[in-house]
């Protein structure tokens, strides 16, 4: 079935102040309408001032989507009535975005990035009472309005939720490699414009976050093969994504459509973006996630697909590299790219929300490296160090009496000893048995109070065993 | 460009620009709009080919500000507001 | 009467302490508001702004506002009741300055609402007489402004707004010296908008020496308004002396001077134009072709940036605010239905149209690029010619009975004189003739304030 699907999504920029003006972008005060001040509520006489830090950043986004930039800019004001808006209409770039007919790899094809540009956030509503269709007032805090956003749009040319998730993670990895998004602070918003089988295009707005994304274009894309397979059409409409529901519901048709009287905002300047503004900003671009990929593979000798997957993750990606300095590059890729990450995922973390001691991580891999503690010890270090326990690692194995039994000629007798006191085990795994050898194994490990490496029993004991 | 602006125009504008019209006042709104746009008409006449637009009467450029923050006090702009609740500005309905 | 002072007089009294600023003061809102009982030319006035009388150079001059200028504190409207109740929590970028320098804030003056109109009738609140004779508009936008700068026999000053003309038609009018500064000479920044690109902020005074001493203070490079210039401070004054420029030739636009102008007040003009030459000012005629272009693409650019800086005002946050029981499409309709004019209304859905799609190339865009010809063509003139004198308006002040007989076109019409420099963003002054309510109008070409300084000053002062 053919599927098409666009994007358009806003990243809120990490600079200090607004977009216009010089309030704090600080979303840690909770208390509503602090970060406010006269040009960002719209007051009347109040005026813009340009925030040269959010174009630079805007423009890293621009290069980093391979767009191409134009020779000057200059800003535009969409008009449009919502109780959000402090001016009633929006500060934006409409005719001349900072960027435009760009594009992004994903493994299987090129997606199109049709436009960058840069924009004020409006304020937040909060439905009093009810849903946005029942409360009967709205609360608004205008803390969000003015923050800068850069906006992406892409082309139709997503024609899975895969390809979707794809672009999704590459992208958040290139803003956070980009240095202009925060995403402890900062929120990504997207609208999702969908077909399938070249029907009508229905538009799903105000999708907060990534995985929500994910959820909405599955939930539209079944309503739609639905309707299709019961015989009714599908209508061009904007819905809007009911978080908690997990379904897109209709917005309330409009009496009359929408023109955004665009005109250009003449409290600003023309911007030139002249060949030095741009080289400058070549010459401090960060490294991008495809770039570092190929660093990796010549730097620590990982594989392509190690090296992806580190780099899909920017603090993964600064983890990695900085605990490569001090232990061996493939022990810290394998041990942080899926223990660690896999700790974490099972217990609903990341490394942004987990607050892991690194010294203490270090010591622990380096322990593990010299040979000093088994795979599992080491995992349960690091699940202590994931659950935020304050200890020494190296002081913990001594007093657990975790050292690993590295002894071969103690090891080899612990082994023998186990093969002679379980005979039947033994007989059975001649017999063909062969998931005795991890009873056998399980008795070992019994024995060494769990200090061997497996996988050095495991492979003593076949050999044993075979040559019995 | 469109010669004759109806009384239905008028009002899918006035809609637009959220003003509410009595019929008294669309009436002469859009008589007095067909005397103004065909007044206004005469600038069809200047040839601008090849002119660009001033958006400004002087060639102001490349103005920016740094990125820094400072705190205005808040309380002043709110006071201006007559529905509060809790720090919130109360609004009218969306739904 | 006491303090029957010129401003000049005033400030040389107060320097050498020859003045009890106490009994000044209180004298002079006194006869303040004696006088604006009789003219209605201010809204409010506010005596707690006099801040440090001994810094600066004004020494507590007393300055009104027009309504639309921001004084922190005071109820600012700019002639609109849908403003009514907004108080800034701050101070214009010109209010600071005056206050810098001394000057005493003494209120807001009545405009037509957010500058739409030629006559202040069209103001929210009252509107102000023409001291001159009282049955007659005092001009617009800035009409409360002129009004009391005219009738108070007072020493003080007014802070003063033009988008179109809304300085020098009021102050023609009012027989009093308005002062329009190039775009972008004084910051915007407080200013409540009409149209971003077409607002300066200006003087008007008894004298030219009075809106000079003001423009010093108020001009000048302002972070907070990116549209404002770069340029070093100027004592404005230094150009109020007798000397007369050599070898300079004014230009004298034909256009200005049509039959559609009344002939008593192109006749005066003339004789101006002739004394300067007497005194050794050569003059000669040129043509500004652009002018019949100027007026419509001055009105499409100015209501399209208005209806979009209207949009604000919706019962949201400051000003007319009502219970919001509503679907807020309702809500907002209903307070801007409330809460704007007749002539307000009429704009915003003109500008609105103005910049529709479909519409907006044949009009916004296309006025655009036909100011960049009016701009054009004022260059090459100002290359020949030292400045422009021409009449101010074509009318004399019509009666305030009889504005609502003047339909919107013909309102718009009687522009056209001050439309076209104020499109091109140019310095004007608006100098009073001998004949009351007949200002002449001198025009120069950008940043160029001394010249129109010098040659108003001249005319004042001619003997």
């Amino acid at each position: 079935m053919k599927v098409k699907i666009g994007l358009e999504i806003h990243v809120q920029l990490n600079t200090k102040s607004k977009l216009f003006c010089s309030c704090s972008t600080n979303s840690e005060n909770s208390k509503p309408n602090k970060n406010i001040c006269p040009t960002c509520m719209g007051l009347p006489g109040s005026k813009p001032a340009l925030n040269k830090e959010a174009l630079k950043k805007a423009m890293r986004l621009a290069l980093a989507l391979n767009c191409s930039f134009p020779k000057a800019i200059f800003f535009s004001r969409k008009s449009y009535f919502y109780p959000d808006m402090p001016k009633n209409f929006q500060i934006t770039q409409y005719e001349i975005p900072i960027g435009k007919n760009g594009s992004y790899q994903l493994k299987n094809k090129k997606i199109g990035i049709w436009r960058v540009h840069i924009e004020e956030d409006p304020g937040k509503l909060i439905h009093k009472g009810g849903t946005i269709k029942t409360a009967q007032n709205v609360l608004i805090d205008y803390n969000r309005a003015g923050i800068p956003l850069c906006e992406i749009v892409t082309a139709p040319d997503f024609s899975s939720i895969e390809e979707v998730k794809e672009f999704l993670s590459g992208l958040i990895s290139t803003l956070e490699h980009l240095r202009i998004y925060d995403p402890l602070n900062g929120s990504i918003r997207s609208d999702i414009n969908i077909s399938i089988m070249g029907g009508s295009r229905v538009e799903v707005k105000n999708v907060n976050g990534i995985k929500a994304v994910e959820h909405a274009i599955k939930y539209e894309l079944s309503r739609q093969k639905n309707m299709v397979k019961i015989g009714k059409k599908i209508k061009m409409e904007t819905r809007h994504f009911d978080a908690d529901m997990g379904t897109t519901v209709s917005l309330r048709t409009k009496e009359t459509e929408e023109d955004y009287g665009y005109i250009f905002e003449p409290d600003l300047t023309w911007i030139d973006l002249t060949k030095e503004f741009i080289s400058d900003i070549k010459k401090n671009m960060p490294e991008l996630p495809k770039e570092r990929e190929k660093r990796f593979l010549k730097q620590y000798k990982i594989s392509r697909s190690e090296a992806s997957v580190i780099c899909m993750n920017f603090r993964l990606a600064e983890l990695f590299e900085r605990v490569a300095k001090q232990v061996d590059a493939k022990l810290a890729s394998k041990w942080l790219r899926t223990v660690l990450i896999g700790v974490l995922a099972y217990k609903n973390l990341s490394l942004r929300t987990a607050h892991i001691d690194e010294k203490k991580l270090i010591k622990a891999l380096k322990l593990l490296e010299s040979g000093e503690i088994t795979e599992k010890t080491c995992k349960e270090l690091i699940i202590k160090l994931v659950n935020g326990e304050k200890f020494d690692p190296a002081n913990y194995v001594v007093e657990k009496r975790l050292k690993k039994v590295a002894d071969k000629k103690e090891l080899e007798k612990v082994i023998k000893d186990a093969l002679k006191e379980n005979k039947k085990a033994v007989s059975d795994y001649k017999s063909g048995q062969k998931e005795a050898i991890h009873y056998l194994a399980g008795q070992v490990m019994k024995k060494t109070g769990g200090r061997a490496e497996m996988r050095i029993v495991m492979e003593r004991l076949k050999e044993l065993l075979n040559s019995i | 460009m469109k010669k004759i602006i109806t009384k239905d125009d008028v009002k899918h504008i006035s809609d637009l620009a959220r003003i509410n019209l009595t019929e008294k006042e669309l009436m002469k709104f859009s008589s007095e709009f067909v005397e103004i746009l065909d007044a206004f008409r005469i600038i069809d006449e200047v040839d601008v080919k090849d002119v660009e637009p001033s958006f400004h009467p002087l060639n102001i450029r490349n103005v920016f500000r740094d990125d820094n923050v400072k705190i205005f006090s808040a309380d002043d702009i709110l006071s201006n507001a007559k529905k509060k609740e809790k720090g919130f500005i109360l609004g009218p309905k969306v739904g | 009467m006491k303090y029957n002072l010129s401003v000049k007089e005033f400030l040389e009294k107060r320097k050498n302490g020859e003045i009890d600023y106490n009994d000044f003061y209180s004298t002079f809102l006194t006869n303040l508001k004696r006088k604006n009982k009789e003219l209605r030319a201010l809204r409010v006035i506010s005596h707690s702004q006099k801040g440090d009388l001994n810094k600066g150079k004004l020494y507590g001059l007393p300055i009104s506002v027009k309504d639309n200028i921001c004084v922190k504190g005071v109820e600012s409207c700019a002639g609109s009741k849908i403003l009514e109740g907004y108080i800034p929590p701050f101070d214009a970028s010109c209010i600071s300055n005056v206050k810098k320098n001394s000057g005493a804030i003494i209120g807001k003056t009545n405009q037509d609402e957010f500058g739409f109109g030629t006559f202040s009738t069209n103001s929210g609140f009252d509107i102000p007489l023409n001291p001159l004779d009282k049955t007659r508009v005092a001009g617009g936008s800035s009409g409360g402004s002129a009004a009391i700068v005219a009738g108070l026999d007072m020493p003080h000053v007014s802070l003063g707004e033009s988008t179109g003309g809304s300085i020098s038609c009021p102050s023609a009018f009012c027989s009093v010296v308005g002062l329009t500064p190039t775009y972008g000479l004084v910051s915007r920044y407080g200013l409540i908008d009409y149209a971003n690109s077409l607002d300066k902020i200006g003087v008007i005074g008894k004298t030219v020496y009075d809106t000079a001493l003001l423009l010093s203070i108020i001009a000048g490079h302002d972070e907070k308004d990116f549209t404002t210039i770069n340029k070093k401070a100027e004592d404005y004054t230094n150009y109020c002396g007798p000397d007369v420029p050599k070898k300079i030739k004014l230009g004298v636009p034909k256009e200005y001077f049509s039959d559609d102008i009344d002939k008593r007040i192109r006749d005066e003009v003339w004789n101006s134009i002739h004394y300067l030459e007497s005194i050794g000012i050569d003059y000669e005629e040129c043509s500004l072709k652009m002018t019949r272009y100027a007026l419509p693409a001055y009105y499409i650019i100015a209501m399209a940036e208005s209806s979009t800086n209207l949009a604000k005002f919706c019962g949201l946050r400051y000003g007319l605010q009502a219970d919001p029981t509503e679907n807020f499409n309702n809500y907002f309709s209903k307070i801007r239905s409330k809460g704007f004019g007749e002539e307000a209304k009429r704009r915003i859905i003109l500008g609105t149209f103005a910049r529709m799609s479909g519409f907006r190339d044949a009009y916004y865009l296309r006025a655009m690029k036909v100011r960049t010809l009016v701009i054009d063509e004022y260059k090459r003139l100002f290359k020949k010619y030292y400045a422009l004198i021409s009449p101010t308006m074509p009318i004399f002040p019509p009666k305030i009975k009889d504005v609502k007989k003047i339909s919107p076109i013909q309102c718009y019409m009687s522009d056209i004189l001050t439309v076209p420099p104020n499109l091109a963003g140019m310095p004007m002054i608006s100098v009073p003739s001998s004949v009351p309510s007949v200002g002449i109008h001198i025009v120069a070409d950008h940043l160029q304030e001394g010249r129109i300084i010098k040659i108003a000053y001249l005319l004042e002062n001619r003997c």
